[in-house]
């Protein structure tokens, strides 16, 4: 940020006065946050298709690519392997009709769709993607992420309410059950990294996983960190209504739950907010777990050092986005008092012993060895 | 009652079922990329079971029609003397369950009946694909085409006069060689009689027709 500000300066400090390159440079990387987001939702929904057609023996979307500008127009060649097909999505979701129930309350069933990516945009002004490739390098990073991002379930809850839908309004009571119980195992694993680390800033947490060439992750503080990875990555998977714990689209039971009665743009709405919090949960895993930006190669001065840096959070990041993919082709999901019991009783006293050993240790360590 | 289902596996540690089914799945996206419809012999896990990719990118390729396809039916008639197998009988246009072949036989200048169809029309719209037709034909003439893209713009097209049912039995023997073989001495056979039976050139495919 104090950078953009500087190079803008020293290109139009002499037209400009100083406030208005503030502003300028504000915009600049609000745009850029509000944009890349919905590049990565497009190239997510992407993967996701292609690669549980994979796992099903299948191909998946392979024909939208550049056709039209190909001037053989042969169809076999332009079609990026079917890498625009998201584009066709887009275009197709917004010419969909839009369908209010005549029952519902209309205000909140227009806001909750619109409320439903605010807190996944909020949180990406605070990811670092690389060194020094953050927006706000806030000092109670973590804090902040937790927040923000619970605003998620009081969203379905709006959404469910307000679609005044039997399905709509159990998928939603269940999720917010579902996102409340697992909150707490979440929270209580990503303090195992902030203990290590002795701050809540992201940046900082990635900094002290630094050493040994940038591979002093903190997955590999066995047995702690490696379990409190585990354990993160469990919670997060039900805080993300991902697989194994995807009971809001149970359809069996109640069809699409909260998003039943939203058709067009606005589901296309939930479910960027959907993929963009799968994201979000594979970019905390990397920053608090393994590493976030560092790696061999980091170390290097000058661009080669920031080319690395985004290379290996992008890299993390979408191998655990596809280990997300994988489980989601794989496991059949929980039952909603197996969802219930599992948190309470397994992951919510695992985790608390872990809190329990990390501190102590830490403590140890902070008073005998250094 | 209790039934105890085996599961051929030993439980290890918790998570152990999650995992094996994560291994399944692996092996299954990563065969996709060097295998396609390959059949691997002793290792099915079920009759026609089959590794890798299980596609057929349909409009570029297509799998192999089986011979006893039923498709919509269609006319032979002889490659080389240009002679429709066809004696209007009319067993088919009574085996239709549906009614929509149409027959109407050929005469002589005298009113006399000759042994060939001088319109033969099916209404491919209504067309079951039941075969019967085929089943009940004794010159091996009325069969069934290997024909996938079947559809019309309009109700029209689906009028199939003769000109537009006959091909050549070369035709026929190509898509299914396993049921021309079946019929084929006896249709000869009939043909060479039906010849016989008709005035030169009367039952006979215009050699335009016939030649493009």
């Amino acid at each position: 940020m104090e950078l953009l500000i500087q190079g803008l300066e020293s290109l139009l400090g002499a037209f400009l006065p100083y406030w208005v390159i503030v502003l300028l440079a504000f915009a600049i990387v609000i745009t850029l946050i509000l944009f890349f987001p919905t590049f990565l939702f497009m190239l997510m929904t992407w993967l996701l298709r292609r690669g549980i057609a994979r796992i099903a023996d299948r191909i998946g979307p392979n024909r939208v690519g550049l056709g039209p500008f190909n001037r053989e127009r042969t169809r076999q060649r332009w079609t990026l392997w079917g890498l625009m097909q998201p584009i066709a999505d887009g275009i197709k979701m917004f010419t969909k009709e839009d369908i209010v129930p005549e029952k519902a309350d209309r205000l909140l069933h227009r806001i909750a769709p619109i409320a439903a990516i605010v807190p996944s945009f909020l949180v990406f002004a605070v990811i670092p993607f690389g060194k020094g490739l953050v927006a706000t390098d806030l000092n109670v990073g973590i804090l902040y992420v937790v927040a923000v991002s619970s605003i998620f379930t009081l969203v379905l809850l709006v959404a469910g309410w307000s679609s005044n839908n039997k399905y709509s309004l159990l998928g939603a009571m269940r999720t917010a059950a579902q996102m409340v119980s697992y909150e707490v195992p979440m929270v209580l694993s990503l303090v195992v990294p902030v203990l290590f680390a002795g701050s809540l800033s992201l940046n900082r947490i990635v900094e002290n996983q630094g050493a040994w060439l940038g591979l002093r992750w903190h997955i590999f503080y066995f047995p702690l960190g490696t379990l409190a990875f585990i354990t993160y990555f469990t919670a997060a998977l039900a805080e993300i209504n991902h697989t194994p714990f995807d009971l809001v689209e149970a359809d069996s039971e109640i069809v699409a739950g909260y998003v039943t009665e939203y058709s067009g743009m606005k589901f296309a709405l939930f479910f960027m907010g959907e993929f963009l919090n799968a994201f979000l949960v594979c970019a905390l895993a990397t920053i608090l777990f393994l590493g976030g930006w560092q790696g061999p190669g980091v170390q290097l001065g000058g661009a080669w050092g920031y080319l690395f840096s985004v290379f290996w959070f992008f890299l993390k990041t979408f191998a655990l986005y596809f280990l997300l993919i994988w489980i989601r082709g794989t496991w059949p999901r929980l039952r909603v008092d197996q969802l219930m019991h599992f948190a309470w009783k397994r992951l919510v006293p695992v985790t608390l012993v872990n809190l329990l050993l990390s501190g102590l240790v830490v403590i140890v360590v902070r008073l005998f060895l250094s | 009652m209790t039934f105890t289902v085996p599961r051929h596996d030993e439980f290890r540690f918790p998570g152990w079922g999650l995992l094996k089914g994560l291994w399944v799945t692996g092996k299954h996206f990563v065969r996709s990329y060097f295998l396609r419809n390959r059949r691997i012999p002793g290792k099915e896990l079920f009759p026609g079971g089959r590794y890798g990719l299980f596609i057929v990118q349909y409009p570029e390729e297509q799998a192999p029609i089986p011979d006893r396809y039923r498709g919509l039916p269609i006319l032979l008639y002889d490659d080389a003397t240009r002679a429709e197998l066809c004696t209007a009988c009319m067993s088919c246009a009574r085996a239709c369950p549906v009614g929509i072949i149409h027959i109407e036989q050929g005469t002589d200048a005298e009113g006399k009946k000759i042994p060939y169809a001088a319109s033969f029309t099916i209404e491919y719209d209504v067309c079951l694909n039941c075969g019967l037709c085929m089943d009940a034909c004794a010159f091996g003439s009325i069969v069934l085409d290997h024909n996938l893209k079947t559809a019309r713009t309009r109700r029209e097209d689906f009028r199939m006069t003769k000109e537009k049912l006959l091909r050549p039995i070369s035709y026929y023997e190509k898509i299914a060689p396993s049921l021309w073989a079946e019929m084929r001495e006896e249709a000869l056979k009939r043909l060479a009689g039906t010849i016989n039976r008709r005035p030169p050139d009367v039952g006979r495919v215009p050699r335009k027709v016939a030649e493009g």
